[in-house]
Parts: C-alpha cells; sequence; structure tokens
C-alpha cells in the first residue's frame, strides 16, 4: 500500500538492549556450570551468540523494516512479519474505541502502542512515536482525546 | 405498568441445584427407614435446617429480583447486597427467546432471554422466568417496530425426514455419553450403588456378547460411543422437532421443539451472517444445512442456530428467497491460487503419513500386539483419507464472489465445508497472512485471508491459499481501499 508509514525507529533500540539483556542471563548459567574453555563451553558461547547475531544484525532492522501503517478516510492498514508475513486492514466504521497504551518506555523513549477495537477483531499498532499515537487516536476518536492525553 | 417479580417458580430455580444435594439423601432415608419420622427428624435436623435456609435465601433473591416491560424496552432490577437496575431498548435487542418446558405448562410458567450485539459471547444479557402473560406482552412489544406495516408473513417449515438429517448429522457423541452417565449416576444416588453398579455389569456384559469378535475393549469404546451418539441423535430430534421460520417486515420468527417448546424472535437488521454447511456426506446427497449468525441464537447448551435444517439446493435457495432476500448468494469470483492444492492437501498427507509410519513401527517392535496394531491403524487412517478427500473437494469449493453490498465466502474448516454471505457494512477485517513459503517464493502469490465479521465475540472465515494480488485487488474494489500489492 502506498503512502504508508514506519514506527518509531527507536523500537530498533529497544529491541537490540532487549535482545542482548537475554543472551546475557542465557549465558550466565552455562558459563558458570560449564569449565571455562570447554568444548561444551565453547559450543554454548558460540551458538547464543550466533543466535544473537542473526537477531540483533539481520532479524531486527528487518522487522522495523517490515512494519508499515497507514490510516485512511476508510481503513486502517497495518503490515509486519519477517518470516510471517500479515497484512491487516480494518475498515473505519467498524471501529468502536481505541486505547492509547502506553508503558514503562514511553518516557525514555517517547513511544507508545495504539489498539483499535470492533466488534469482533482488534488491532495494535505498536512502538509508535507519543505525537503519531496521539494523532491516530484523534482521527479516530477526538472526543476521546482529551481523557486519553 | 408497574415492576413485577419473576415467577415464583423462581425461588425453586434458584435454590434447588443447592437442594437437590441435601434432599436425595433424606427421601431415600425417609423411605428405608423404618424407625419412624420423629427419629427420622432428630437424625436430619442439622440437614433440614440447611435446606430451609437455602429456600429463604432463593425467596429473598426471587424479592429483589424484578423487571418491567414498558413500551420502549424492559427495565430489569436485581440483586441484594449490590443492586443493578438496567434498562434495554427494544431496539438494540438482536434476539428474544421464550422457552416453554412442558413440565411448566400446569403453572403458566416461561423462561425468557434477551441478547443484544453488547456483552459476553457466552452469557445473555438478560434472563429472567415469567408468567406465560408477561412474555406474550415482551414478545408482542419487542416484535412491534420489527413488523412495522408489513402484514404478509411468510412461513417455512420443514419435513420431519430433514429434521431428522440435521440431528444424525449434528448428534454429538460426547454430549450424549455425558447425558447417559448423568443419568445412570444420578438413578444410582436416588436407588443406591448397588443398583447403579448392576445397570454398568448388566451393559457390559451385553456388550461383551454383542463383540462379534472384536476386543473386549475395542468394543466397549465402539458401543459406548454408538450409544451416546444414538442418544445425542433423539435428543437432537426432540430439540428441533415442530421447526417452524416466518417472516414478517423485519422480524424473523422460530420455533421448535417438542417437550420444550422453543420461540425465537431475532431483528433482521442484526443478523451478522448466513451460512450454509455441508460435510462430504450431504455434499454427495445434495443437502445444505442453513444457520444464521445473530447474538442471542444458539447460544444455549446443545442449541445449534438452524434457519433450515436441511435443504436440497433449489429448496435452500428459494426458502432464502423467502426468509432473507437482502442475504443473497454469489458465485466464486476469486478462487484460490492454482499452486495452492499442496496447501490443501498437506496436513492430510502428512496425517496419513505419520499414522502409517507409527502403525509400521509398532507392527515390527510389537509382534504380540500385530492385530489389534492392523485395527488401530486402519480406524486411524479412515478419518484421515476422509479428510484428504474433503481437502479435494475443498480446494475447488473455496472463494469469494460479491453482490449487491454482500460478499459470499466459501470455505473448509474441519471436516466441513461452509459458504458463508455477509453483508458488506459487517465486516471488521481482513487479514492477509503468509508463511515463509508463500512469501519468499519467486511469485510471492499466496495468501491466507482472514475475514473478521461483526460478532460479540471474534468470529473469523479462513480462506487459505488465496491468490495474493487477486484477492487485494477483489477487496480494493469492493470498498477496502487496498492498493494491489507492489
Amino acid at each position: 500500500m502506498k503512502n504508508t508509514h514506519h514506527v518509531s525507529k527507536k523500537s530498533i533500540i529497544i529491541l537490540e538492549v532487549a535482545a542482548f539483556l537475554l543472551a546475557s542471563v542465557v549465558l550466565v548459567i552455562p558459563m558458570i556450570v560449564l569449565e571455562s574453555g570447554s568444548v561444551a563451553w565453547w559450543a554454548v558461547l558460540l551458538s547464543v551468540a550466533g543466535v544473537w547475531a542473526l537477531f540483533a544484525f539481520w532479524y531486527i532492522p528487518a522487522w522495523w523494516y517490515s512494519i508499515r501503517y497507514a490510516v485512511t478516510d476508510h481503513v486502517i492498514f497495518y503490515q509486519k512479519g519477517v518470516l510471517f508475513r500479515t497484512t491487516q486492514v480494518m475498515r473505519r466504521e467498524q471501529v468502536l474505541f481505541v486505547s492509547l497504551v502506553r508503558d514503562p518506555f514511553t518516557p525514555i523513549f517517547g513511544t507508545c502502542s495504539v489498539m483499535v477495537s470492533g466488534a469482533g477483531a482488534s488491532m495494535v499498532i505498536s512502538f509508535l512515536r507519543l505525537e503519531e499515537g496521539r494523532k491516530i487516536v484523534e482521527s479516530l476518536s477526538p472526543e476521546g482525546l482529551a481523557d486519553l492525553s | 405498568m408497574e415492576y413485577t417479580h419473576p415467577h415464583p417458580i423462581n425461588i425453586v430455580e434458584n435454590t434447588f441445584k443447592y437442594c437437590f444435594l441435601l434432599l436425595l439423601p433424606f427421601f431415600r432415608v425417609l423411605f428405608f427407614y423404618t424407625q419412624g419420622f420423629y427419629q427420622w427428624v432428630r437424625g436430619a435436623w442439622f440437614d433440614l435446617l440447611i435446606v430451609l435456609l437455602i429456600i429463604l435465601f432463593g425467596y429473598i433473591r426471587w424479592v429483589f429480583n424484578t423487571f418491567k416491560v414498558a413500551n420502549r424496552g424492559i427495565y430489569v432490577s436485581k440483586g441484594i447486597f449490590i443492586w443493578q437496575k438496567r434498562f434495554i431498548p427494544y431496539t438494540n435487542v438482536a434476539t428474544v427467546i421464550v422457552e416453554s418446558p412442558f413440565y411448566w405448562m400446569p403453572i403458566r410458567a416461561v423462561r425468557v432471554t434477551l441478547d443484544t450485539n453488547a456483552g459476553g459471547k457466552h452469557r445473555y444479557d438478560v434472563s429472567l422466568t415469567m408468567r406465560r402473560e408477561d412474555a406474550l406482552n415482551l414478545m408482542m412489544k419487542s416484535q412491534l417496530p420489527l413488523r412495522g406495516n408489513e402484514g404478509i408473513r411468510k412461513t417455512y417449515r420443514p419435513k420431519n425426514f430433514y429434521i431428522g438429517v440435521l440431528s444424525l448429522l449434528t448428534s454429538n457423541s460426547l454430549s450424549g455419553v455425558l447425558f447417559a452417565s448423568a443419568l445412570i449416576s444420578q438413578t444410582g444416588d436416588i436407588l443406591g450403588r448397588e443398583f447403579e453398579n448392576q445397570l454398568v455389569s448388566q451393559l457390559t456384559q451385553i456388550v461383551h456378547t454383542l463383540a462379534f469378535g472384536l476386543p473386549p475393549a475395542a468394543a466397549i469404546v465402539g458401543y459406548t460411543l454408538l450409544g451416546g451418539w444414538l442418544v445425542g441423535f433423539l435428543l437432537g430430534l426432540i430439540h428441533h422437532k415442530n421447526f417452524t421460520a416466518s417472516r414478517q417486515g423485519n422480524s424473523l420468527y422460530i420455533s421448535e421443539g417438542s417437550l420444550i417448546r422453543r420461540y425465537y424472535s431475532l431483528d433482521v437488521k442484526k443478523i451478522h451472517f448466513v451460512q450454509l454447511r455441508q460435510s462430504l456426506t450431504t455434499k454427495f446427497l445434495g443437502l445444505f444445512m442453513v444457520f444464521v449468525h445473530v447474538s442471542g441464537y444458539g447460544k444455549q447448551k446443545n442449541s445449534l442456530a438452524v434457519l433450515m435444517p436441511a435443504a436440497t439446493r433449489r429448496e435452500a435457495e428459494r426458502n432464502l428467497q423467502l426468509l432473507l432476500p437482502e442475504m443473497p448468494f454469489d458465485r466464486t469470483e476469486v478462487h484460490p491460487h492454482k499452486d495452492g492444492i499442496w496447501g490443501f492437501l498437506f496436513k492430510p498427507l502428512v496425517l496419513i503419513f505419520v499414522f502409517l509410519a507409527a502403525a509400521i513401527f509398532l507392527y515390527w517392535f510389537l509382534p504380540s500386539f500385530r492385530g489389534t496394531v492392523v485395527f488401530m491403524a486402519i480406524m486411524a487412517e479412515i478419518p484421515c483419507i476422509w479428510f484428504l478427500i474433503l481437502k479435494i473437494t475443498a480446494f475447488s469449493h473455496t472463494g469469494i464472489g460479491y453482490t449487491d453490498a454482500v460478499y459470499t465466502l466459501r470455505y473448509s474448516y474441519a471436516y466441513r465445508l461452509y459458504t458463508v454471505s455477509v453483508p458488506a457494512n459487517r465486516v471488521v477485517k481482513v487479514q492477509f497472512k503468509q508463511n515463509p513459503w508463500q512469501h519468499f517464493s519467486s511469485s510471492n502469490h499466496r495468501c491466507t485471508v482472514v475475514v473478521y465479521t461483526y460478532a460479540e465475540g471474534r468470529q473469523r472465515h479462513v480462506l487459505p491459499n488465496m491468490d495474493r494480488a487477486e484477492v487485494e485487488a477483489f477487496f480494493s474494489m469492493h470498498g477496502l481501499g487496498i492498493q494491489p500489492a507492489e
């Protein structure tokens, strides 16, 4: 779809940090338990490092690049997925309510999520810039913005 | 009109399931106790006190439960410590259900439920036990805005044979087994464990006699399932007998049942979609089962949202034109991609292969059980081969059409083929999914289309292996504003 937008690039930073922390946590116990320099020690280290590198240098940037969204007069469009590509199109007239979701990362990175709910279906767009999230909520539900901000 | 209490039988309803646990032991003891009534009271006074407290609590709940059938809607007030008052306008009501069991006819009581598009998927918005006069008043007032000035009432009444077909194909072995086991267990509670053990022992002996060379364990399982299915079939027959559907204005009125009469009043404007269902058997017989999806209808336990129990294609088309002409069925305009046949066949072929491989493995490694292994392998392969035949049929069946602002979706799920007619304004979201094989293939042709329709809970229709460019262009052309894939 034309005229689509990407989510905030700060999502890459958040996920890279999360991947590094997860890899560190996973490595701690084997590094302590196994004999340093042994075959098993190297195997675990290289495996975890390999998976982390795959995620850090390929999957996370590809995931960010795959995410596109757009809000038009008739529909809300959201696409994502590296290996499993999903495209969602929701009719605006079926939107019952919209939620602006702030999380602990919001004050640090200025990101938020928008949840669009209809009768029988919903859609969540994550890692939006806060201003962008407000604009989407204002566009879909102007009378609710005062309470949500 | 003032607020009214539910029918007094509601007091018994509020307490019955608790009293039942206590009353059975005392009636049994009372019948078998030989030392006299006074002695019996001395022994059972505490249980009697609990029963009286339960009945008192049920009475208090009844006192604090009231309703008023007004001209524009119904007011319901309930709660003892947390008081809740609710008003539901008739214009928001999707379904009104009136249930009249035969055992309540002498006391003129009926059970009434109302449901709207809001609220939970598994609960009704209002559920009351009323006097028959109040229920008739409610039914009349709720149907009045729907009927308008439309004087003509069009009625469809299926043959009993078609009701039998519906019960035959939708009866559930599990529900039948559960019903029969509950019956045997409760009989044991009333007549004693010894009677229950004798009954179960007799049934086991009968099964042994009728095993006809089958392994006894297999025969017991087989006859239990068959017996359960038969009980389920009879229950279905009783549930759907005397089925009638009528249309007047925007009101669709359905009645069914013999021992328990049920009357349903549906708002046509709130119908989400109409669904034709076929299994392979009914496809070969040329029969369709027609269901209608609206909030509240078909929510009850063991209940189906039936519009037509079964019909030939011509009968279904003619009667749908009579009852719901605003939801036509169109021919398929977008078919699955030709390469998609393997996507349909993958699962059944894998299942066939897995069971075959397991059977071969067990045949060689468990020589003393070869007979059982062969038998179980055949039993496992039959449904898999049936599944394969169904998926081959599903490949030619699957597709999407559009006419008069109504989508026609054709797809398969489990062992059934579905044809769904859903108004375009009831489509909430469309999702296109590609697995890595589809996404990274050189032509990037195929995807799975999931259509979400308006419902209380989530309602999805899944069409696999569609041509991505074609289906995106199709939805763009019909109002979903998607540009063709770049």
